[in-house]
């Protein structure tokens, strides 16, 4: 029983101090009744700021709160502030991430759409899920690599990877690097309004009808929604098929499947319209 | 031109492996030589081009999703969803190996850890002398003495008191404030390996019996937030 009368001691003089703290803390945002003007948050946060990315202290109020004003309350002003404060330090992450380099863009430009991505994301009911400015930096600077992917995924999706390999080799008969842009041809613009009309989730439905069993389905969904080779399909799925040969057999009864297709074929074949 | 042996007609498959630089020299020369080939090839690579420009990544969670999957901030089932489709998509999970290398770069102190929206402190010492020189406590009759570490508003207090039964071990009792009590774990690891764990009771009270002397690292955790004691002597 003593230990715990000491321990409820310990409690006491705990709890004290912990509204101390928290009186202090509230000081912060305010003074008295009086709300702490922006550009004294914004002054103290950048001292905090300093002080917190050196490791020299671990607390950021005045960053919080500035955050807080941004994201609860949908204060541009205290907006403009974080942008002003934290830009060099996103433009810095942008410059670090490995994609950057292969970007073709400028480092401001990504700072930019980070910062546009996290007030698009965070609102004030995902804000209460933040106790601390480290989280709130860490999903400003997870914001940071996510548009540098989504630019690098654009680009991928405009040149998918066997482009290159056709670019880089000397076949001949290679189809132009630029067909994907103009699908159907000058004389066929059907095409590619279908295409345009079929969007991907309803296109893989009807792709989904078309397959004979599991193993076709896997090729079909590696080949083209991974942009996988028959190689890379037979190691991504280790026992599933017998050879790259197995994989590549699978990939052309598919292929034929679909091009006899009569929902199909006139859509992805451009020489089916000559010939029929 | 007559071929005089009849070599075997090049199938869709092999066609399909010359258009991914995989066929042998002779083929790809048979191909290249032949219109009908060449043409089959076009029509192929066409095909293929089609399908991939429409349906490459389209499953793909978007990497603002990705990223918050990364933070633990989805919900259960899209979380679950994000599971599954990384489990087949080497591009996702690549990505999200980048993702987590490029947020471990330049961690600072305070800064949650790629395991989720985990804060994590460094609780220090505020009242009782430092713990690292701290000798062992536990004599009958010798007075106990309290430590008081701190961490962003929460406090823990710590006292060491030996078994009545077994003088080699002793029993941690402490006490935590500033943090809510659901959830709330203390564990006690010795070399990085969890020893014991407890839970606290309604006055925020835990105790943990049985610890022979040594030193420990306390680590204080609820959902959002982990505070550890690096070092503390039993």
């Amino acid at each position: 029983m003593s230990e715990i009368a000491r321990i409820r001691i310990i409690a006491y003089r705990s709890q004290r101090h912990r509204k101390r703290e928290q009186v202090k803390k509230r000081k912060v945002g305010s003074v008295g009744s009086t709300r702490m003007d922006l550009r004294d948050l914004s002054e103290g946060c950048a001292q905090e700021s300093q002080d917190y990315l050196r490791g020299q202290d671990n607390r950021a109020n005045a960053c919080f709160e500035l955050f807080r004003r941004a994201f609860v309350e949908r204060d541009q002003g205290a907006w403009t502030k974080i942008f002003l404060l934290f830009e060099p330090q996103v433009t810095r992450w942008v410059t670090k991430h490995p994609s950057f380099p292969h970007s073709q863009e400028e480092a401001q430009y990504f700072a930019n759409r980070a910062f546009e991505k996290m007030w698009a994301s965070i609102d004030a009911a995902k804000f209460a899920r933040f106790n601390h400015i480290s989280g709130l930096l860490r999903y400003l600077k997870m914001c940071t690599a996510s548009v540098i992917i989504d630019h690098v995924r654009t680009r991928e999706k405009l040149r998918p990877a066997s482009w290159e390999d056709l670019e880089q080799s000397d076949q001949p008969e290679s189809v132009d690097v630029l067909d994907h842009f103009h699908l159907s041809g000058p004389g066929e613009p059907v095409e590619d309004a279908v295409f345009a009309r079929l969007e991907a989730q309803e296109l893989w439905q009807l792709l989904l009808e078309l397959v004979a069993d599991s193993r076709e389905q896997r090729v079909l969904y590696a080949s083209f929604m991974l942009g996988l080779k028959p190689r890379q399909v037979f190691e991504h799925y280790p026992g599933e098929f017998d050879s790259v040969d197995h994989v590549y057999r699978i990939k052309e009864n598919l292929l034929a499947r679909l091009k006899r297709n009569p929902e199909l074929a006139g859509r992805f074949s451009p020489g089916a319209g000559k010939t029929g | 031109m007559r071929d005089s042996g009849h070599p075997p007609e090049i199938d869709d498959a092999r066609i399909l492996a010359y258009l991914d630089g995989e066929a042998d020299p002779e083929t790809s020369i048979r191909i290249e030589r032949s219109e009908t080939y060449r043409r089959r090839a076009r029509e192929l690579d066409r095909l293929q081009k089609n399908l991939r420009a429409r349906l490459y990544r389209s499953d793909c969670p978007d990497p603002q999703v990705l990223g918050e999957y990364q933070l633990g901030f989805l919900g259960t089932e899209q979380a679950r969803a994000v599971a599954a489709h990384l489990v087949d998509c080497p591009h996702c999970a690549g990505e999200l190996a980048d993702l987590r290398a490029f947020l471990r770069e330049e961690a600072i102190e305070g800064e949650p850890g790629p395991a989720g929206l985990v804060q994590r402190l460094v609780a220090r010492l505020v009242s009782g002398g430092p713990a690292m020189v701290r000798p062992a406590l536990g004599l009958r009759g010798e007075q106990e003495e309290t430590f008081i570490y701190e961490a962003e508003g929460v406090q823990v207090a710590l006292e060491v008191q030996p078994e009545p039964d077994d003088p080699e071990r002793r029993t941690l009792i402490g006490l935590i404030t500033g943090l809510p009590r659901e959830g709330l774990q203390v564990k006690i690891l010795k070399n990085g390996e969890e020893i014991a764990r407890a839970s606290v009771d309604e006055l925020h009270n835990f105790v943990l019996s049985g610890l022979p002397s040594g030193e420990y690292e306390i680590v204080l955790t609820i959902p959002e937030l982990e505070v550890r004691i690096p070092t503390f002597q039993i």
